[in-house]
């Protein structure tokens, strides 16, 4: 065990031990010595916690939820199911059996959006109960079009109900500095994206290629497996492996793009669940990023942007050959 | 043809819609300034416990101060974070913060009165340290410097890890403005 307490590391630690034998950045957890996806084996049962926030009520709060379930209900390549099961008066962040979402105050959060969180029995890995608190402290929208100034509620709940689902951070994304230093998102490729960018937009509100393929690999519809192709490789720098570069596989028919991490030390990385057919792979380090949304250790970010010498098929149900990436010191 | 499948992917890159999250990014000012304590430290022990209500687990991240850069002299402090583990029962939080016994970190930390200080906006406030292979000397990747408007860029090689003695610098820097 490489953390003591420390090991929620779960999360994002897939890393060091695990073989990247499934691929994308999911959320795992300790059993045994080894490392699990955090899946549900059953419909996500939930509750709506009947507090309020400053702009939205409790009935407005559980329709951006229903719709951002909804939404992620609607891939066709997966098998996602949530029950809503009611209101209720308990907050979200409450140990007691339940799956709620609702608000909180979190004055000391005072730039989180929202949170989930998890309660794992990691005996045997499975979920007890989870929870996804979206922060009062902000003025949400919830208009259809999105009202300028406010962060748009059924986007943050898309995301939470990802991570929900099992997904950790995409770092498919990009972000210039503002007049005033702070950083705003330009473009990102998957609503898992961690940074919030300027709010008033409703755009977020739909799923991207990357967030399609990773709840595919986690709940796959029947003949997903054969029907979709997957990457493998590794990342080297100066002959060794270089954990955390990051992957990304663009399909240049349709302009889809997947990440995913090299997740062990070896540099191993992979990407399931992509469209079969030829694709352009690129590394780059995640240094534009809090490396802790992502990774709970360092990693190695001096190295230069680099792409595969060759365009790689992702063969109908199976991966590549392993493809070798050399990346440069900066 | 090397250069076609580049321009792909930019041109795949540029049409991207907008779209948006869960953290709301501080600047590095924003991040001195708002933060009480900014401190060197190596982690010393880490363990979970039950929130004062019980309504769930945070961990407490106990820090040897190697250097403080603002605000504390003390040579050990104690910090809280979402999530932990008490016996078979994880409390896991995706995206949140996590530290392991001996980690080394710049850490930005906000006071909360009373209770532990957390980290500043969440895992804005931890830079991680790392040694440089050759001369294990510490080393910080520093924050984006780009013009407003300007995409940052990854894996611009302006953009290396900086020697710790300059990020302390940098750190200064803002706090000598503020005065």
């Amino acid at each position: 065990m490489r953390r003591a307490a420390g090991i929620l590391v779960g999360a994002l630690v897939i890393a060091a031990t695990a073989s990247p034998a499934g691929a994308y950045l999911k959320l795992g957890a300790p059993v045994d010595g080894r490392v699990v996806d955090v899946t549900w084996r059953a419909p996500i049962r939930y509750f709506v916690s009947d507090a309020v926030a400053s702009t939205v009520s409790a009935s407005e709060l559980n329709g951006a939820v229903a719709r951002a379930s909804a939404t992620w209900q609607g891939v066709s390549s997966a098998t996602v199911r949530f029950e809503f099961q009611g209101m209720t008066a308990a907050p979200p962040g409450m140990v007691d059996g339940r799956t709620t979402l609702g608000f909180l105050d979190r004055p000391e959060l005072d730039r989180v959006l929202g949170a989930t969180s998890f309660l794992i029995d990691t005996s045997n890995g499975a979920i007890v109960e989870a929870d996804v608190f979206f922060n009062a402290r902000f003025a949400w929208s919830v208009s259809p079009q999105g009202t300028p100034g406010r962060p748009d509620l059924e986007s943050v709940a898309l995301h939470e109900l990802g991570h929900l689902l099992g997904l950790s951070h995409s770092a498919l994304g990009e972000t210039e500095l503002t007049g005033t230093g702070g950083r705003r998102v330009i473009a990102t490729g998957s609503v898992m994206f961690p940074i919030a960018m300027s709010a008033g937009t409703i755009a977020d509100r739909v799923l991207q290629a990357d967030d399609i393929a990773g709840i595919s690999d986690l709940y796959p519809a029947a003949g997903q497996v054969t029907s979709t192709g997957g990457l493998t490789g590794r990342v080297t720098k100066n002959g060794s492996g270089l954990l955390g570069a990051h992957v990304v596989a663009l399909n240049p028919e349709t302009g889809a793009m997947v990440g995913n991490f090299a997740l062990n030390a070896n540099g191993e990385f992979a990407i399931a669940r992509l469209e079969p057919g030829p694709y352009i792979i690129r590394v780059e380090p995640l240094d534009d990023a809090e490396v802790d949304s992502f990774f709970s250790t360092a990693i190695d970010v001096d190295f230069r942007v680099t792409y595969a010498p060759r365009m790689v098929v992702a063969p109908r149900g199976g991966s590549s050959a392993p493809v070798e990436i050399k990346v440069l010191p900066k | 043809m090397r250069l076609s499948f580049l321009v792909a992917l930019l041109v795949a890159l540029a049409v991207l819609p907008v779209r948006a999250i869960t953290v709301v990014p501080l600047s590095f000012e924003e991040l001195v300034r708002q933060s009480s304590t900014v401190i060197y430290a190596r982690v010393v022990d880490v363990r979970g416990q039950w929130t004062d209500d019980r309504r769930s687990i945070d961990s407490l991240v106990t820090v040897e101060v190697i250097k403080g850069l603002k605000g504390t002299s003390a040579s050990e402090l104690t910090i809280t974070v979402p999530g932990g583990q008490i016996g078979r029962y994880l409390n896991l939080l995706p995206g949140a913060p996590t530290f392991a016994r001996g980690d080394l970190a710049v850490l930005f930390l906000t006071a909360r009165g009373a209770r532990l200080p957390v980290t500043t906006g969440f895992t804005q406030g931890v830079y991680r340290v790392t040694r440089d292979s050759a001369s294990g000397a510490a080393l910080v990747t520093p924050p984006a410097v780009e013009p407003a408007g300007k995409p940052i860029v990854r894996g611009d090689a302006r953009r290396k890890p900086v020697s710790l003695t300059a990020f302390e610098s940098a750190v200064r820097a803002v706090q000598d403005g503020a005065r």
